[in-house]
């Protein structure tokens, strides 16, 4: 059979066929409008994400310009940007700072080599939490009530305002790990702290001290706040009579971790490695106050210092 | 008018149904015709010819597709014609299409006819009425109506691209449905 033949054949196709294709309708032109405005909506979503991923990365950017500005002036205006006035906590402010902190690290490091920033709330803020409650208000959020609930005007707003500023600018601290100048090679012999005593070593306590009257004669430093990584020897019955401290037996070990948590508890930022060595950052304001143990003795120093 | 009135005509052996139906359907036949003959003066005969057939065959018939019925015989003696005017010249149409059909055909080295036209008539119907419906009536536009892919286009709105390619489509299909049938052509 050829072409032609089956041509022909079409023919004797149905009727219906045949009467169907008399008069044609137009091909149904599928512009759907569902699809047509789904696909808009999606190129909005689309735009939307892409415009908040944008702007959140310029705004980290932005951070990370910005905090080390923050270190030289010792403020953190932008932590205090953030913070409300009514829903400030000290965990909160913490956090806060800390991310900035964690951002800049490095660059930190390259302009003060034995210092480094870090936030962290005073022993005064924790104990306030401590003492008051669990729900991690701090100093700042009472202080904030306190003022709120006297009422006294525009000069209580403004004075909570300075207040904030400043609890803020101490949330940042400038943290100190070595020695601010070269060492002598000076050898020194400390003696073991008394009971319910504690003592600085030689080169922490002028480290402290330089700093402390930099804070003092510098006035962009005024609200700046150096904080010290120390290395905290607890020294008590056990193995009294050594030069160490007594973390070097099971029952020492104990002992360090019960004080470990009661310094904690206190609110000191106090760290515990694995060979029951205390650390922790401290102010000067909180070496100072360091409310000490009656059973043991404590001597601080920097790590390196022996 | 009606096609059951003027079939009614038919039936009363009325001459004005012949006046009817080359009113309503006159055009059309025409052009079926001229698809096929490209020749007007062949077409009208081709249409004289159906519209004298027909009032020979009504009665006793009363067909459901009126125009269906009359277009078959327009075909039918537009073809014969064909055949008799273009046995040593063929038209180029004629030669187009049959080419283009002949992809449908399974075997197309088998010349055996074993299947009569009707019965091929009954299975390419069968085939169309699976297909969507736009798709089947270019078909038939093209291959029974005999129109240029330009008019198809017009006709349905769609671009002659389109048109040749629902076509290719269909023929495609159309062998893979014979095949299936196993159906030896």
């Amino acid at each position: 059979m050829r072409g032609k033949d089956l041509l022909e054949c079409m023919e004797h196709i149905d009727d219906a066929l045949v009467e169907e294709a008399l008069e044609p309708a137009a091909f149904p032109h599928r512009t759907n409008k569902i699809t047509k405005w789904g696909m808009a909506a999606a190129c909005v979503v689309v735009i939307g994400i892409s415009a908040t991923a944008f702007w959140s990365h310029q705004n980290v950017k932005e951070d990370r310009t910005a905090s080390p500005m923050a270190m030289d002036t010792a403020g953190s205006d932008n932590s205090a940007d953030s913070l409300s006035e009514d829903s400030l906590t000290a965990g909160a402010v913490a956090e806060n700072t800390q991310a900035d902190v964690d951002d800049m690290g490095g660059s930190v490091n390259d302009i003060s080599a034995p210092s480094d920033v870090c936030a962290l709330p005073t022993a005064e803020e924790y104990s306030g939490a401590g003492s008051g409650s669990d729900s991690g208000d701090g100093a700042v959020s009472q202080d904030s009530a306190a003022d709120a609930a006297s009422g006294t005007g525009n000069t209580a707003v403004i004075d909570r305002e300075e207040k904030l500023e400043k609890e803020t600018a101490k949330l940042a601290y400038t943290v100190i790990s070595d020695y601010y100048g070269e060492k002598d090679g000076s050898v020194y012999d400390y003696p073991v702290p008394e009971k319910g005593k504690f003592f600085c070593y030689h080169y922490l306590q002028e480290t402290m001290e330089y700093y402390d009257k930099r804070g003092n004669t510098t006035e962009s430093t005024e609200t700046f706040v150096y904080a010290y990584d120390v290395v905290i020897d607890i020294y008590g019955d056990i193995e009294k009579e050594g030069s160490r401290g007594i973390g070097h037996s099971s029952v020492g070990s104990e002992k360090i971790e019960q004080e470990y948590m009661r310094l904690t508890e206190l609110g000191y930022t106090v760290r515990l490695s694995e060979d029951f060595q205390l650390s922790g950052t401290f102010t000067k304001e909180e070496l100072d106050a360091f409310q000490a143990s009656p059973e043991y003795g404590y001597t601080f120093r920097f790590a390196d210092e022996y | 008018m009606e096609d059951n009135e003027i079939i009614e005509l038919y039936w009363k052996r009325s001459q004005r149904a012949i006046v009817e139906t080359d009113g309503k359907y006159g055009g059309r036949l025409q052009t079926l015709s001229m698809n096929i003959l490209h020749d007007r003066q062949d077409a009208e005969e081709c249409v004289n010819d159906t519209y004298h057939a027909t009032w020979n065959t009504l009665p006793p018939e009363r067909p459901n597709y009126f125009f269906a019925y009359l277009a078959k015989l327009a075909r039918n003696f537009s073809f014969g014609k064909y055949d008799y005017y273009h046995a040593q010249k063929r038209c180029v149409t004629v030669v187009e299409l049959s080419d283009e059909i002949e992809n449908c055909i399974p075997s197309p080295d088998d010349l055996e006819q074993k299947l009569d036209s009707r019965e091929i008539g009954r299975i390419i119907s069968e085939f169309l009425y699976k297909q969507p419906t736009e798709m089947r009536t270019v078909f038939v536009r093209r291959y029974w109506y005999m129109d240029s892919i330009k008019d198809i286009a017009d006709m349905f709105q769609i671009s002659e691209s389109k048109v040749k390619s629902i076509l290719f489509r269909m023929r495609n299909k159309l062998r893979e449905h014979l095949e299936k049938e196993d159906i030896h052509l």
